[in-house]
């Protein structure tokens, strides 16, 4: 099996940086994510571990190996593309058997292999189709089988499940997962979907614009964001990030929302503490839609009174807006919840569950407690 | 029915006519005998009145009972049309071959950056106007008169071409289905034997139609190049004449009869290839 570094890799394509002094440790057999909007560089980064590009600067290592100028067919991956990319002139076997022949494999053994990769991928009955003929999600099953036969240590997919419908992509979804546990490879899987990622990997590498933003665990980068941009992207609909304004001195502080009104910090919770690790009185203020209570507005606990705008019943839970341009906030509700349009309600945010960002530069702001807890 | 349709109509058959009169003249003309050729006899003729075969006879021959003795030539249509053959064969193959691999070159690994412009450039002018040049350098090269000095000048007229049909045409196959087997592990050349070029199977024989169309065609070039032995079908077509007897329209349409036949059969051939997609339903896009 085989452990994936990447060291300080660079990519640029003319004066465009795609991937921008990137370093990666993926340890063997794991199932990492690369996570990223479109063009963030997740694919290139996908590409220069397939050799399909080779890095501007930087290192690529197999198993502590330099593989940075090792060509593309000696690597030893497998990689499945987001188009699929069939070989439509052949059939199916032949598609499934190319890795083998490509090796000089005895005709007996590719039989076999075929047989077994076409029963784990159920597509035995297709086998003798030409693969033009097969459906999407078919399609699909072969690009995987067909990078799987070989065997590969490292397995790399590109979106594999962008193209295919929704039933399938959850399917597939736990599919993969079990295909990772049977095979035990090491699995880098690009795509834009968090909750893909979320399901899928053992940890998540979010990416934008060619930089590395937060490399951990599934939990770790949605309960802890290392910036504004990771609590933005991880969980729908995304975080609540709002303009707010620390007051007071010492523990006894409080946070300010211009017109939406104003928190009391609790002197001994965490909140307190990271407050206290700030540098500015300006702060972005974040909490989760789903971790927002709401309540009656005369309720004493400290919260934020406000009127909802909007609401979308999506089947077990309810989205509520609440409040005009800004701020404006989010709620996810687990029953479904009945409220006016214009009726007010008292949000309660629970302090463990607040996230603080720097406005200027974007990184989260916790206290070092906090750090040890993560 | 309305006027516009009428109209459209009308133009699509006038069309039709104008596409197809000539062909459809030609053929009768090539079973008359020679009174009927022209209305010096009074009439003009649509259909041969007397078919006859005389026609044929006299190219193959050289000479024909319905023929006045003064045309008997030495030369029959039998060399110029195995010249037409070889030499087009040959063209089209260092054409096809030449191009596509350099288009494949070019598309895959950027190779000669300046090589589509320097193609085209070779069609921006009309051959007439380097033939000169060209003669004098053939006949340096002892190429004048040879099945070999012709072939090669066919094939790189029409290099542009094929380079420019195949760049288009491998330009639509994916990248992406050569990444995939990359990574698989095949080399470069397996990749371009087992995946590109048979996905461009139909894209090839297309454009060795169009080559083989285009050199089979040609006059100027073979009327500068050639003499007597290799000279092709439209050289030959153009002897057909006698001091006496004028043009020998007869002679002329059988010879045009009988040149549709090769394009025809490739044609047919590659038929199904011509109307298919390169690489349908390869990727989902």
């Amino acid at each position: 099996m085989a452990s994936i570094e990447l060291i300080d890799i660079k990519k640029t394509f003319g004066t465009v940086v795609a991937v921008d002094n990137l370093s990666l440790e993926i340890k063997d057999s794991e199932f990492v994510a690369l996570l990223g909007p479109s063009g963030c560089g997740k694919s290139t980064t996908m590409n220069m571990i397939a050799g399909i590009e080779s890095p501007t600067s930087g290192e690529i290592r197999f198993d502590g190996r330099d593989i940075s100028n090792l060509p593309a067919n000696k690597r030893g991956i497998g990689f499945v593309f987001q188009n699929y990319a069939i070989f439509t002139h052949l059939s199916v076997r032949e598609n499934l058997a190319f890795a083998l022949r490509v090796r000089a494999t005895p005709q007996r053994d590719i039989d076999k292999r075929v047989a077994d990769i076409a029963e784990l991928m159920r597509l035995t009955n297709k086998l003798d189709w030409p693969s033009s003929r097969l459906s999407v999600n078919e399609m699909q099953k072969l690009a995987i089988g067909r990078s799987a036969i070989a065997k590969p240590a490292i397995f790399l997919l590109d979106e594999p499940l962008s193209n295919v419908d929704a039933a399938f992509r959850a399917f597939m979804r736990t599919e993969l997962k079990h295909l990772q546990h049977t095979l035990n490879q090491t699995m880098v899987y690009v795509t834009h979907d968090q909750i893909e990622a979320m399901s899928l990997a053992d940890r998540i590498a979010v990416i934008d614009k060619g930089v590395l933003q937060q490399f951990g665990t599934p939990e770790q980068v949605y309960n802890t964001p290392a910036n504004k941009f990771v609590a933005n992207f991880m969980g729908s609909p995304s975080m609540n990030l709002i303009e707010a304004t620390v007051n007071g001195e010492g523990s006894l502080l409080s946070l300010h929302f211009g017109a939406a009104g104003a928190i009391p910090v609790a002197p001994t919770s965490i909140l307190c503490s990271h407050l206290q690790a700030c540098r500015t009185r300006n702060i972005l203020f974040g909490v989760r839609p789903e971790d927002i209570a709401l309540s009656a507005p005369d309720d004493p606990r400290p919260g934020l009174v406000m009127q909802a705008s909007f609401v979308e019943p999506i089947g077990p839970r309810t989205t509520i807006h609440f409040g005009g341009s800004v701020p404006a906030l989010k709620v996810i509700t687990q029953k479904r919840f009945v409220t006016e349009l214009g009726e007010a309600h008292k949000l309660l945010m629970p302090e463990d569950k607040c996230h603080l960002f720097d406005p200027a530069s974007g990184k989260a702001i916790r206290a070092e407690v906090a750090h040890v807890d993560a | 029915m309305k006027l516009s349709t009428l109209l459209r109509h009308g133009a699509i058959w006038l069309a039709v006519f104008v596409a197809l009169f000539p062909i459809a003249w030609m053929a009768s003309m090539a079973f008359k005998p020679p009174l009927e050729w022209t209305a010096a006899a009074g009439n003009i003729t649509w259909l041969p009145k007397a078919p006859t075969l005389a026609n044929f006879e006299y190219i193959f021959f050289g000479t024909s009972d319905a023929y006045p003795s003064s045309t008997v030539m030495e030369k029959t249509a039998l060399r110029p049309i195995f010249a037409s053959l070889l030499v087009s064969t040959i063209a089209t193959m260092i054409a096809t071959v030449v191009g596509s691999l350099a288009a494949y070159g070019y598309s895959r690994h950027g190779y000669g950056k300046s090589l589509p412009l320097a193609l085209v450039q070779l069609r921006m002018f009309p051959p007439l106007a380097v033939i000169i040049p060209i003669m004098i350098m053939w006949a340096y090269l002892a190429l004048i008169d040879t099945w070999w000095g012709l072939s090669l000048i066919y094939g790189i007229v029409t290099l542009p071409f094929a380079f420019w049909l195949m760049l288009t045409f491998l330009e639509e196959v994916p990248i992406e289905l050569e990444e995939a087997a990359l990574i698989e592990g095949a080399s470069p050349s397996r990749i371009f034997y087992r995946i590109t070029l048979p996905l461009v199977k139909p894209a090839l024989a297309t454009t060795a139609l169009f080559v083989f169309i285009l050199n089979w065609s040609d006059y100027i070039l073979a009327l500068m190049l050639t003499r007597s032995k290799w000279i092709t079908i439209p050289v030959f077509m153009n002897d057909l004449n006698s001091a006496q007897t004028g043009q020998l329209y007869g002679a002329k349409a059988a010879l045009g009869l009988i040149a549709i036949v090769p394009p025809l059969i490739l044609g047919v051939l590659i038929q199904k290839h011509l109307v298919r997609g390169l690489t349908f339903g390869a990727l989902k896009q």
